[in-house]
C-alpha cells in the first residue's frame, strides 16, 4: 500500500470533518443495485450537483442499515474548510487525472481533468471523498452523471460496472443500447421513452455483467440540438434553456416521466444503433466481437483504472447475450417498432 | 524500425494489452495508448504463434509448412506484421526472465492458402487518454483551469 495515498485520504477526510463542523452535514441514502450508498454532504451547496440526477434512487436515511459505500462531499468555498496543497508534483498527473504514486489496490486518487474535482476512494473502508474548490467550477455535464468515477472504483471487484450505454425495455425485459458518442443511443432511448418503454438511462447505466441486469443510475437525458428537434415535446422540460449555446440540453426525466424510470431491467440483448438515413428500421444479428468494439472502448477509456477488468467484464456480457445491430431509420416509430419486435422474439 | 531476425522471440505486452478471442474475430486493446484492434482468425492465429515465445524463424517455417507457401513469402508478410505489432506496443521482445516458449502446434500441411496477417487499428479513443498538461496552480496549490476557448466542451 502507498502510505502517501492513505495519508492524503485521511487528510481529506479530516478536512471534510472541519467542513461539517462549520456548516453541518446533510445525509442522503441512495439504493443502487440493492446496495445502500450514503452521501454525506457538508452543507447544501453541492446537493444540486450530486443529487438531482439520482433523485429516483433516494431512500430514507436509515442509521441502522448496512451501508456499502459512504461518500463524503464538500467544497472549500462555501464551507471554509481548506484542502491542503496536493502532496504530489505537477509531473505526477497521468491521463484521466490519475495521480502517480497515489493509486494502488486499496486507495484511488484522481484529479479529474476539466471537472477539477478530486475523487478519492478507499476500498478497505468502503469510503470515498468528493472535493471541489468551489461549486462554481463544476462543469455543466457533471451533474448529469455524478459519482460515476467513485462507483467505477467501488465496483472493481464485483461483476457490476458503470457502462457508457442506454437501456430500455418492456415489462422488466430490456436491451442495452450502446455505441460511441453520436451513434444514436440517446435518440433510440428517448424514442423508446416516447413510445412507452421502460427507461433506465441514455448515457451511463450500471450493468451486472454476470446476472445480465442493467440498473438505472441517472434519470437525465442530454440532447444535442438536432436530437432536441426530434423531441419537441421535451423542449419545455429542458433544465438549461438559457445555456444551449454552450451546453447540451439537459432533461431530468424523473420530473416528467417518473413512471417509466425503472430501477432495473434484465438484459435480453445488446443493441448497437447505426444511423442509416433511410426511412425504415431493422434489427439484424451482430457478432459478439463487433458488439464488444461498440460497447467496451468508451467505458474502458472514460473511466480511470481497471481497464483490463472493464474489458473482460464487458466481453463476458457480449458472449452471454445475443447482440444486434439496430439499423435506425429516420422514422422513430420504426425504430421503436423494431425494438418491440426484438423484445417480443427474445421473450 | 530495424529488420527482424529469425532468432528473435516475442511475447504479448501483458501489462497493458488485453486480448479477447471470439470464433470469428479477435479484439485487442492497448490500455496505455487508447488504441484497439481487430484481427481475423488467421491473423489472430499468427499473433498467437508470434507471442508463443518461439523464435520468429521457427514461426515462419511452421506457417510455410502449414500453408504450403514459400518461406520467403511468409517471412516478408510475418515480419511486416510483427513490426506493426511492435510499433503498436502489443508485443515486446522476450527476455531471459520470461516464461518458457510454448510449443508450436503440430506442423501438418493443410489446404488453406497463406494469407498475410493483418491488424485493423482503431484510434478513435486516443483523445480520451491525451494528458491535459497542468500549466499552473492557484494560490491553494491546486491546478488552475485554463480559461481558454479550447476548454473541454463536455461529453
Amino acid at each position: 500500500m502507498t502510505t502517501a495515498a492513505l495519508a492524503f485520504f485521511d487528510t481529506a477526510s479530516a478536512v471534510f470533518e472541519e467542513a461539517v463542523a462549520a456548516v453541518g452535514v446533510r445525509e442522503t441514502d441512495l439504493l443502487i443495485a440493492g446496495d445502500r450508498i450514503r452521501l454525506r454532504c457538508a452543507g447544501p451547496a453541492l446537493e444540486p450537483t450530486l443529487l438531482r440526477a439520482t433523485e429516483h434512487l433516494h431512500v430514507a436515511v436509515d442509521a441502522d442499515a448496512p451501508v456499502a459505500l459512504t461518500v463524503s462531499v464538500f467544497d472549500s468555498a462555501t464551507t471554509g474548510a481548506r484542502m491542503p496543497p496536493p502532496p504530489w508534483s505537477q509531473d505526477d498527473y497521468r491521463p484521466k487525472g490519475q495521480i502517480a504514486g497515489f493509486n494502488d489496490e486499496r486507495i484511488h486518487t484522481q484529479f479529474e481533468p476539466g471537472v477539477d474535482v478530486v475523487h478519492l476512494y478507499d476500498a478497505a473502508r468502503r469510503a470515498a471523498v468528493w472535493w471541489v474548490s468551489s461549486p462554481g467550477v463544476v462543469p455543466w455535464w457533471e451533474p448529469t452523471f455524478p459519482l460515476r468515477t467513485i462507483l467505477h472504483w467501488a465496483c472493481a471487484d464485483t461483476p457490476l460496472q458503470p457502462v457508457h450505454a442506454g437501456a430500455v425495455g418492456r415489462a422488466g425485459r430490456g436491451v442495452l443500447v450502446t455505441g460511441k458518442s453520436g451513434s444514436g443511443k440517446t435518440t433510440t432511448s428517448l424514442a423508446c421513452l416516447r413510445a412507452g418503454f421502460e427507461y433506465a438511462g441514455d448515457d451511463y447505466v450500471l450493468v451486472d455483467t454476470a446476472a445480465r441486469r442493467v440498473y438505472c443510475l441517472y434519470s437525465t437525458a442530454k440532447l444535442e440540438a438536432d436530437t432536441m428537434a426530434r423531441f419537441p415535446e421535451m423542449v419545455p422540460w429542458v433544465d438549461n434553456p438559457d445555456r444551449l449555446q454552450e451546453e447540451k440540453a439537459i432533461v431530468y426525466l424523473q420530473d416528467h416521466r417518473p413512471a417509466q424510470i425503472v430501477p432495473v431491467l434484465a438484459i435480453d440483448a445488446v443493441v448497437v444503433p447505426t444511423v442509416t438515413g433511410r426511412p425504415g428500421s431493422e434489427v439484424v444479428p451482430l457478432s459478439s466481437s463487433a458488439a464488444l468494439q461498440a460497447l467496451a472502448p468508451t467505458t474502458t477509456f472514460h473511466l480511470p483504472g481497471y481497464g483490463r477488468e472493464v474489458f473482460t467484464k464487458l466481453s463476458a456480457l457480449v458472449r452471454a447475450v445475443p447482440c444486434f445491430e439496430l439499423r435506425a431509420g429516420t422514422h422513430l416509430d420504426g425504430v421503436t417498432g423494431a425494438l418491440d419486435d426484438l423484445l417480443g422474439k427474445l421473450s | 524500425m530495424s529488420a527482424l531476425s529469425a532468432d528473435q522471440h516475442f511475447r504479448l505486452s501483458e501489462r497493458d494489452v488485453v486480448v479477447e478471442a471470439f470464433p470469428d474475430e479477435t479484439v485487442a486493446v492497448n490500455l496505455a495508448t487508447g488504441r484497439y484492434y481487430s484481427l481475423d482468425p488467421s491473423s489472430a492465429a499468427a499473433l498467437g504463434l508470434v507471442t508463443s515465445g518461439q523464435p520468429l524463424g521457427r514461426v515462419v517455417a511452421h506457417l510455410a509448412t502449414v500453408h504450403g507457401a514459400p518461406e520467403g513469402t511468409v517471412e516478408l508478410a510475418l515480419h511486416a506484421f510483427v513490426q506493426q505489432l511492435v510499433a503498436e506496443e502489443l508485443v515486446v521482445t522476450a527476455g531471459p526472465g520470461d516464461a518458457p516458449a510454448s510449443p508450436l502446434p503440430p506442423t501438418e500441411a493443410g489446404d488453406a492458402p497463406f494469407v498475410a496477417p493483418m491488424l485493423a487499428v482503431y484510434s478513435d479513443m486516443e483523445d480520451l487518454l491525451l494528458l491535459d498538461p497542468i500549466h499552473d496552480v492557484d494560490d491553494t496549490g491546486w491546478p488552475a483551469r485554463a480559461d481558454e476557448p479550447g476548454a473541454p466542451a463536455g461529453p
